[in-house]
């Protein structure tokens, strides 16, 4: 689940927390600890499909950061989720993000294992989707961070631009990140809207082939809602086929503390035999007065997919989040 | 008017207990009367006291990243979107801003700002104090820096106020913010309330205490008491003390720092 941009202005809904990231601040050391922890009681869309208890989220963040003088910050990021070893009763963490790098003034270089560029691109609002992926950059298979990335964050007042480039390393293991990854997003702000794209260029290790990724994106605050939508394209080069998709979403402030998101995506592919699919959810938030980065949370779903000639049942999900 | 219901009741009760003085060959309002009126003639003018003292009052409402850890030395947490309710007069706060920073609801993760103190006079009147939208950390690292809250009465016009970051040093977890407030208001911040210290009256008698206008200077740093004749102060005291207190003191001091 990514959820990109629209959520901005869903997120300037302040917290009213006491509880502050920040653990440690001493002559120029500081060090900070966040955590997001997401379980849901979930049936998902599929045909006779079980309700479980899924964790969307169970990560520890740490980050520490040393200033260096004359507007330069020596920085790193080690990162663990808990999700894998909760649900599939692995052993330990998996270690999610780990970086480290330099900040000077608006700009920062950090390299290690973290994510791409393109990781920011995207509307969604859904909890969870079940037959589309958030956007063709989570299909370009990059939802795993790359582990031998160069990263690039410009951060200016209304545009943030990011480049990264994922070296072909060799790596080893399961999730492995296959060959050369170039990708760059910018999102700028123009009063109440926001324009995004992003772009990648793959090449798989020991291939001719490569791969181009790229969308565009824009939503707007209307103040009482925000509506968004993005338009996304893979190209296989050594093929004529392409598969795009496009994601609409509405999120309105129905209370201060109420949230209600509503959208749909549709994937569609040029490939002979291949049926488009659209995949459409609604879901309320309620985030607690007393403090804000609590929340609960109750989703609906479904999706057009037939599954052996029958059409596949409506998903629900509902569940309880902290973040500090 | 919320003391004025009481009142009324309280005066219907002291009409009811001369009614019952007057009334021929009762002997048990005999009795009442005296007791009646010991307590009912000072509970009346207690309620007219306290009815007088809810109108001198000051509503300040909180915007909504802005939250209250102290209210006028008193700790007191008051959330975003609330509002509290001081006293007319001097009014020092310790608040920070909170807010969910990120580029996603995923990404996004509640940061707190500097811990603010802010200085000013209020009599009579509804506030509102509220902090810039943001949405961003560098909107936050220049809130920080800028502190450039909004304190303005019910018609929208703005009210003076001193503000200085309360600084802290070390773990920021479980703050002791009345705490660190007494040891800022020993500073020379214009946000600090100056310490009256015992015995010095006469030598404050030509300063007018507190003066939270903006712009201005502690009264600590700028009035009377000037920096010479506290450090000539802190000099005896010093030579005065003996070996356990002078090590109390430096303990003080570093804890201070």
């Amino acid at each position: 689940m990514k959820k990109i941009l629209l959520a901005v202005a869903v997120s300037s809904i302040a917290a009213g927390s006491a509880s502050a990231a920040t653990i440690y601040e001493k002559d120029g050391f500081t060090y900070k600890l966040n955590g997001d922890f997401q379980v849901q009681m979930r049936q998902a869309i599929g045909n006779d499909e079980r309700a479980e208890v899924e964790y969307d989220d169970l990560e520890l963040k740490n980050y520490v950061s040393y200033d260096l003088g004359n507007d330069l910050t020596a920085f790193g990021r080690l990162d663990f989720g808990f999700k894998k070893a909760a649900k599939d009763n692995e052993r330990g963490s998996n270690l999610e993000e780990a970086y480290i790098g330099l900040k000077y003034n608006v700009v920062s270089f950090s390299f290690g294992k973290q994510n791409f560029a393109s990781d920011k691109f995207g509307i969604e609002e859904a909890y969870e989707l079940k037959t589309i992926g958030g956007d063709l950059f989570n299909d370009a298979g990059t939802d795993v961070n790359g582990d031998d990335t160069l990263r690039i964050d410009v951060e200016l007042d209304n545009v943030y631009i990011v480049v990264s480039h994922e070296m072909d390393a060799g790596d080893d293991g399961e999730e492995r990140i296959d060959g050369e990854y170039h990708d760059a997003f910018i999102a700028i702000d123009i009063a109440d809207l926001t324009l995004a794209a992003a772009y990648q260029l793959n090449n798989p290790a020991d291939s001719a082939e490569s791969r181009d990724t790229y969308g565009v994106s824009a939503s707007y605050d209307f103040g009482f809602m925000n509506l968004a939508a993005d338009y996304s394209v893979i190209d296989v080069n050594n093929t004529d086929f392409e598969t795009k998709q496009y994601n609409i979403a509405a999120v309105f402030g129905v209370a201060s503390t109420t949230d209600v998101a509503v959208g749909m995506g549709n994937q569609d592919s040029d490939e002979n035999g291949f049926e488009d699919i659209t995949e459409w959810y609604a879901n309320v938030t309620y985030k607690f007065p007393r403090a804000r980065n609590v929340s609960v949370f109750a989703e609906v779903a479904n999706s057009d997919l037939e599954k052996n000639g029958k059409e596949v049942d409506m998903g629900m999900l509902a569940g309880l989040r902290l973040k500090f | 008017m919320p003391g004025l219901l009481p009142a009324f009741l309280q005066i219907l009760t002291f009409r009811l207990s001369l009614n019952a003085k007057r009334a021929p060959g009762s002997y048990e309002s005999e009795l009442l009367e005296y007791p009646l009126k010991a307590i009912v003639a000072p509970s009346f003018f207690l309620v007219l006291f306290f009815s007088a003292q809810a109108l001198a009052e000051v509503t300040l409402a909180l915007g909504p990243c802005v939250q209250a850890h102290v209210v006028n030395s008193e700790e007191k947490t008051a959330l975003p979107d609330s509002s509290l309710t001081l006293t007319n007069g001097t009014q020092q706060l310790v608040v920070d801003c909170t807010a969910m920073l990120g580029r996603s609801s995923d990404d996004a993760f509640p940061k707190t700002g500097e811990a603010f103190v802010l200085l000013f006079e209020a009599a009579d009147t509804e506030l509102t104090l509220s902090a810039p939208r943001i949405q961003t950390r560098r909107q936050m690292t220049a809130f920080n820096r800028e502190k450039d809250f909004r304190l303005t009465n019910a018609a929208g016009t703005p009210v003076n106020y001193h503000v200085d970051v309360l600084e802290k040093e070390g773990f920021q977890v479980f703050r002791d913010y009345p705490g660190e407030l007494e040891a800022f208001n020993r500073t020379s911040s214009p946000a600090a309330i100056r310490m009256q210290l015992p015995g010095l009256a006469d030598a404050d008698t030509d300063t007018e205490g507190p003066s939270p206008k903006a712009g201005g200077q502690s009264a600590l740093g700028q009035g009377a008491l000037g920096q010479e004749t506290v450090r000539q102060m802190l000099h005896y005291w010093y030579l005065q003390a003996d070996k356990q207190t002078r090590k109390e003191w430096k303990n003080w001091i570093q804890s201070s720092n």
